[in-house]
């Protein structure tokens, strides 16, 4: 019984793996260092942005946002004692850390209200926020200087970003609306005054979708203010958008005639010079194909740099120079006016063949009676031209060239016919005739008295009657030839037309004309806009806050009855 | 959160947007004008006094030196020009003319009159009237020389308690002073 079987023996193993008891602090040790390790890539990494203050910014509080998600918190804020700046470190999650960018843009959105714009009005109760335009860089940064106003469009929205140089800016400033055709396509997003060459630079935004619309012809203008224009055809009164008032609006087009350029990518244009009006635009898309000489023996009041040129009413080119030193000899006393015929306008109104006929074709013209003439286009206000036109009758002309201009001839219409029509009056020779007239009259009357007084001596009375009635036949005859001359025939039919011609041209100031009736109306409606525009200023004045939250209704008193008193 | 409040603030513009309903009045003539034609009548210009145009809203004395007005009770339109033709309306019932025309009119419409009012008062005073302050003048045309200058001051009851009686009484003045303009020109 001693011997037990073997397999009875107590057979002790010393176990060398570890108690299963030990799992569970491994698993806890695994998830404290996995816990440890999320909260070190859960904080992310802090970046430091500068601001001139921190107005609306709290530590542990303060998001940071991107397109309104959180991306990460504001960590600490400092004052730099050196130069009084405030650091606010930004602890970015980490997920996010590839938004942070070398040309990210970084700024607090607070409620701002401004002539052209009210945003972030969400922030009076929600407290500000940083926000971040991530921009397009590949590399990153960790310090950055933050704006003191909202980009106007980010850097990652696609679309045309171009600069504008104005003499006068205007009213235009950051925040101004783009139109193109009255609709809006971008925004004035910079301003920077450049004291050197006193211009004021304006970086503009224009969406992608209208990019296509500006080209290397395009042109820029301010949309200008009220705009009253008086001429013969009526009164046009031009009233701004009040908005184009108080924020300035800059408009952009081809001008009317001009051929659209090349698409703008193809050749990098940047810069465009901003015009003050629609007018300034138009005339700097002036290209000018040919000179004229014109010699001006009338005077030249109201003529001016810029004056329009017309053939027949269709506007060709414009004056350039009038001046004496045009010429250099001494032998002509006309004043020489440099004209300049522009190439839009001419490709607008004349087909190829017409225009490129070269000298021949000037030869042609010339042998046809091309002249040029000053004539008034407004009676009222001396407005003048340069008017072109064939005119057959006139003795014809070579082709003369004078300090290197070819000339064309001139002639006197409009008022300074008038004006020498009346000195052909003055010259006439009328006196001495009427002189003659008059002695021949009284000699007759005379030699009829020596008749009745005397029938002895007829034959010497006879003798001088025949002398008297020849003299007077002679006389008539001078006056008949003065009378038949086409000069003086022309003169009574020349002095009506010119009548009728002013009287045309007064008609619309008349109390029955167009002009008299629109300029009526127009004063009306102007002092309905000045009345209207007096009422909100009385409004808002009354009641600032009317403008935001509507007015506040007063009904506390009614106007009441004898009865009721 | 954010959202929470903003409806909140949305909340706070409607209650303040929708308090209460505006109001619009013209004058209305007491009758209509004959359609048929007849001696040409040029109404204008009608010049009120500052007070009355300076705010759109009814005007009523509450003492003799202190004006009341609502927002709520406003004239609709242009009061002078509503005036205008009122008055012109109300003359040509009592002269027998449909031929009438406000200013400015066309020189082509040969009016034989023109009728030019400056309108110095014309509010509910303090007493329970609508009161009526105008210097009128009648030019015969086209020579403009003047047929009668005159000043009216008128009164009119009102119905009862309202805005819209202060108008009805006011419409009854426009008919009052007509008649007077209309013995003008007869």
């Amino acid at each position: 019984m001693n011997d037990l079987p073997e397999s009875a023996k107590p057979e002790i193993k010393h176990s060398r793996r570890l108690s299963k008891v030990w799992i569970i602090p491994i698993i806890g040790l695994f998830l404290g260092l996995w816990l440890v390790n999320r909260t070190i890539e859960q904080k992310g990494e802090l970046i430091t942005v500068t601001f001139q203050n921190a107005d609306g910014i709290v530590v542990d509080k303060t998001e940071v946002r991107c397109r309104n998600v959180r991306i990460g918190i504001v960590e600490s804020i400092d004052l730099d004692p050196e130069d009084l700046t405030v650091k606010v470190g930004l602890r970015i999650k980490p997920q996010h850390l590839g938004l942070i960018r070398k040309d990210s843009k970084l700024w607090v959105v607070r409620p701002r209200v401004s002539g052209a714009s009210v945003s972030g009005l969400g922030t009076l109760l929600s407290g500000s926020y940083i926000d971040l335009d991530p921009g397009q860089s590949k590399e990153g940064q960790s310090h950055f200087s933050g704006l003191e106003s909202p980009p106007l469009t980010p850097n990652s929205v696609p679309g045309l970003r171009l600069f504008l140089d104005a003499k006068n800016p205007g009213s235009v400033d950051v925040g101004s609306g783009i139109y193109f055709m009255g609709n809006l396509v971008g925004k004035v997003e910079s301003r920077a005054f450049h004291t050197n060459t006193r211009t004021t630079e304006f970086g503009i935004f224009i969406e992608k979708k209208y990019s296509s619309l500006v080209n290397t012809e395009t042109r820029f203008w301010r949309e200008s203010g009220f705009g009253l224009k008086l001429d013969a055809s009526g009164v046009d009164l031009e009233v701004p958008t009040l908005d184009s008032l108080i924020a300035g609006r800059i408009n952009f087009g081809v001008p009317e005639g001009v051929i659209e350029g090349e698409p703008l990518s193809t050749k990098h244009i940047e810069y465009f010079v901003l015009h003050g009006d629609e007018d300034e635009a138009n005339t700097s898309a002036f290209r000018s194909s040919a000179q004229f000489l014109i010699l001006l023996d009338q005077s030249v009041r109201g003529l001016e740099k810029g004056t329009p040129v017309e053939f027949r009413g269709l506007p060709v080119g414009r004056v350039d120079i009038i001046s004496y030193q045009l010429v250099v000899s001494s032998e002509i006393n006309s004043i020489p006016v440099l004209i300049q015929l522009d190439e839009h306008l001419l490709a607008k109104h004349f087909p190829p063949s017409l225009r490129n006929e070269g000298e021949d074709g000037l030869k042609t013209a010339l042998k046809n009676g091309l002249r040029a003439s000053i004539k008034t286009s407004n009676l009222l206000t001396g407005q003048v031209y340069v008017d072109l036109d064939y005119y057959p009758d006139l003795p014809t002309n070579d082709v003369k060239i004078v300090s290197e201009y070819v000339v064309i001839p001139t002639t006197e219409t409009g008022l300074a016919r008038i004006e020498a029509v009346i000195e052909k009056i003055n010259n006439l020779e009328i006196e001495p005739l009427l002189t003659k007239f008059t002695e021949a009259a009284e000699e007759a009357s005379k030699t009829m008295q020596d008749i009745q007084a005397s029938i002895g001596g007829a034959d010497k009375v006879i003798a001088e009657t025949k002398l008297t009635m020849e003299q007077t036949k002679e006389m008539m005859t001078a006056l008949r030839e003065i009378m038949n001359d086409p000069d003086t025939q022309a003169l009574p039919a020349e002095i009506r037309t010119s009548l009728a011609e002013i009287k045309k041209g007064i008609q619309p100031f008349s109390e029955n004309g167009a002009v008299y009736g629109d300029l009526l109306r127009t004063m009306d409606e102007l002092r309905n806009v000045s009345r209207s525009v007096k009422r909100m200023t009385t409004e808002i004045s009354d009641n600032p806050n009317s403008l935001l939250f509507g007015k506040d209704p007063n009904t506390s008193k009614i106007p009441r009855s004898r009865k009721t008193r | 959160m954010f959202k929470k409040s903003s409806f909140l603030v949305l909340a706070c513009f409607a209650l303040l947007s929708c308090g209460s309903e505006r109001n619009y009045y013209v004058l209305s003539p007491a009758g209509k004008a004959p359609l048929k034609q007849g001696i040409g009548l040029g109404i204008g210009p009608v010049n009120m006094a500052d007070y009355l145009i300076e705010r759109p809203y009814l005007i009523f004395q509450s003492s003799p030196y202190k004006m009341e007005m609502s927002d709520l009770h406003e004239w609709s339109g242009d009061l002078s020009d509503n005036f205008g033709r009122v008055l012109g309306t109300n003359l040509g019932r009592r002269l027998g003319t449909g031929n009438i025309h406000s200013y400015p009119w066309n020189p082509s419409s040969k009016n034989r009159y023109q009728i030019a009012v400056d309108l110095n008062q014309f509010h509910g005073d303090d007493q329970g009237d609508a009161v009526l302050e105008a210097s009128w003048r009648v030019y015969a045309l086209p020579g403009r020389n003047i047929v009668r200058s005159h000043t009216s001051t008128l009164r009119c009851p009102l119905e009862k308690d309202g805005y819209e009686s202060l108008v009805a009484a006011q419409s009854k003045l426009v008919d009052m002073l007509s008649a007077e303009i209309a013995a003008a020109i007869r």
